[in-house]
């Protein structure tokens, strides 16, 4: 061994453990006697789980009731002042709305049904209709 | 101490998912929602698919004269949406919500509640001519179910497009008669008199009186002048007349003749509705009357007069010759001819004119449309 590892082993020899704090020795009396010593730290612990559990609580019914229909938003509303008189000019492009319908029966009611023909298939999905027969048909 | 604190926390954490579902329980809303055939209705909406326009034409036109193949494709493709709609039917009750903004209230459901029902008549007679009658009785029921939820509004539109739907599928029936055997025929006879409950065409009248004229009138009497301008704004006859004039300001005595006229209107259509249960002819007469009356105290909006009644209760009046004479149909379809004595033509005296056509026949009330009796013919097989 070289000057420096005697050095560094002396001091290590003088190195002592150091003494427990007054707290430890109150807790290992405590536990001696047969109390929880530990027990009012934990009913801390305890407290603030139940506490986030209510919140929790709380906040799950907030949410579901936030979600609930009170809170769904306003369909847009169509214009108020649509044409109460027969309209001549619709156009199949018009809104499926009753003064497009009673003015296309102002004109008759085939007019209507004609119309309502028109909004059926424009309010329906695009096409994807697979027609295999009649493309062997063609074939 | 720990052993309640422990407690109440696993009280707290099984008390949890309970008051969830309470929660989830009042958004949802009540379970009875769920006999509401609207909501089926949307789903079945959901899942109609456009056709290419041969296949329209066929399930428009298509007679069910026999097996096809183009028939058992388009059937096919509808058997998602046609499943809903059988759901719909089975529902409780029918409410659409709708949103009442007055002539501009949506009615979206409309046009796919026709274009469901021809779907449904097509299968009806796809199944019929492939030997399943159980299945076509079935469809055929549904649509008849299917036009009553139409006209759960009550407002002229829904009405005629109740009767549409029901003539669609008065016409399928008619188509399907022979093919169907006696049991399949008592059946049909037997739920059509009990289909689900609707508004009348009275309960049509007085929703136009009140939500067409009275709501435009009331929307002029809140929003002033103002209200009035946006109203003739919309006016094409205007725009037609001179877009010079339609730029005018407008007066309040513009705006309280407006007001009067809509008033007018709303009393008309008012007093029309304890005159629809009147025979046709009688209403007609009557209604004339009032209508030459009305318009001579309305000096802005005569037009709303014109004829629009005569043809709302003319079309109902079809429908139920038309529906008499599928019952009375499917009486000679069990019984013969002679079945036809026994059942009165609502609008005639006596029976139904009967005629042999081939294998099939044809029925003649006596009400007359568009200048022609109203007739129902059964095809043979």
């Amino acid at each position: 061994m070289d000057d420096r590892m005697d050095e560094f082993e002396e001091r290590l020899r003088s190195l002592r453990p150091v003494g427990p704090t007054p707290d430890l020795e109150c807790r290992v009396s405590a536990g001696l006697d047969g109390e929880p010593a530990a027990a009012k730290p934990r009913i801390g612990i305890w407290v603030v789980a139940a506490g986030l559990m209510a919140a929790t609580l709380v906040l799950c019914v907030a949410l579901a009731r936030l979600a609930g229909p009170a809170a769904a938003p306003r369909p847009p509303q169509p214009a108020k002042m649509l044409a109460l008189i027969p309209r001549r000019d619709f156009t199949a492009d018009d809104p499926p709305t009753r003064a497009v319908y009673s003015a296309a029966l102002m004109r008759s009611p085939e007019t209507l049904d004609a119309l309502l023909d028109k909004h059926a298939r424009s309010l329906m999905p695009p096409e994807r209709y697979p027609s295999p027969w009649r493309n062997a048909d063609l074939q | 101490m720990k052993r309640l604190v422990m407690i109440c926390v696993m009280l707290a954490a099984a008390a949890m998912p309970v008051s969830i579902a309470a929660a989830q329980t009042d958004w949802r809303g009540p379970k009875e929602l769920g006999d509401n055939a609207a909501l089926k209705y949307w789903l079945a909406f959901g899942t109609l698919t456009d056709l290419p326009e041969a296949d329209i034409k066929l399930v428009r036109n298509w007679n069910g004269s026999g097996p096809d193949p183009a028939a058992a494709h388009v059937a096919q493709w509808c058997e998602t949406s046609l499943a809903l709609l059988h759901e719909a039917v089975k529902c409780k009750w029918c409410n659409w919500g709708l949103f009442n903004e007055g002539p501009g209230t949506a009615l979206p459901h409309l046009s796919k509640m026709r274009e469901l029902a021809y779907r449904a008549c097509f299968r009806a007679r796809y199944r019929a001519a492939t030997g399943d009658g159980n299945g076509a009785v079935e469809d055929i029921l549904a649509v008849f179910a299917l036009s009553r939820h139409c006209n759960a509004e009550p407002s002229e539109i829904p009405y005629l497009v109740r009767l549409a739907t029901q003539r669609i599928a008065t016409k399928a029936a008619a188509d399907t008669l022979k093919r169907l055997n006696p049991e399949q025929l008592r059946k049909l006879a037997e739920r059509l008199d009990s289909l689900p409950q609707c508004c009348s065409l009275r309960d049509a009248f007085l929703d136009e009186s009140e939500n067409r004229f009275g709501w435009e009138a009331n929307e002029i009497k809140r929003g002033g002048i103002k209200a009035a301008e946006e109203f003739r704004r919309s006016d094409p006859r205007e725009e037609e007349a001179g877009k010079a004039h339609s730029k005018e300001p407008i007066t309040e005595e513009d705006a309280a003749r407006y007001i009067h006229d809509l008033e007018v209107a709303q009393r008309f259509w008012t007093l029309i509705a304890d005159m629809s249960e009147l025979p046709p002819a009688e209403f007609a007469a009557r209604s004339q009357a009032l209508e030459e009356k009305m318009k001579k105290e309305c000096t802005t909006l005569p037009e709303l007069f014109d004829n629009e009644v005569s043809v709302v209760r003319n079309n109902g009046a079809r429908a139920d010759a038309s529906f008499a004479m599928l019952k009375a149909a499917i009486a000679v379809v069990l019984n013969g001819p002679d079945s036809l004595k026994s059942i009165q033509d609502p609008f005639g005296d006596g029976p139904f004119e009967y005629t042999a056509v081939g294998t099939g026949f044809q029925l003649k009330s006596k009400f007359v449309f568009d200048g022609k009796p109203v007739e129902l013919t059964v095809p043979g097989t």
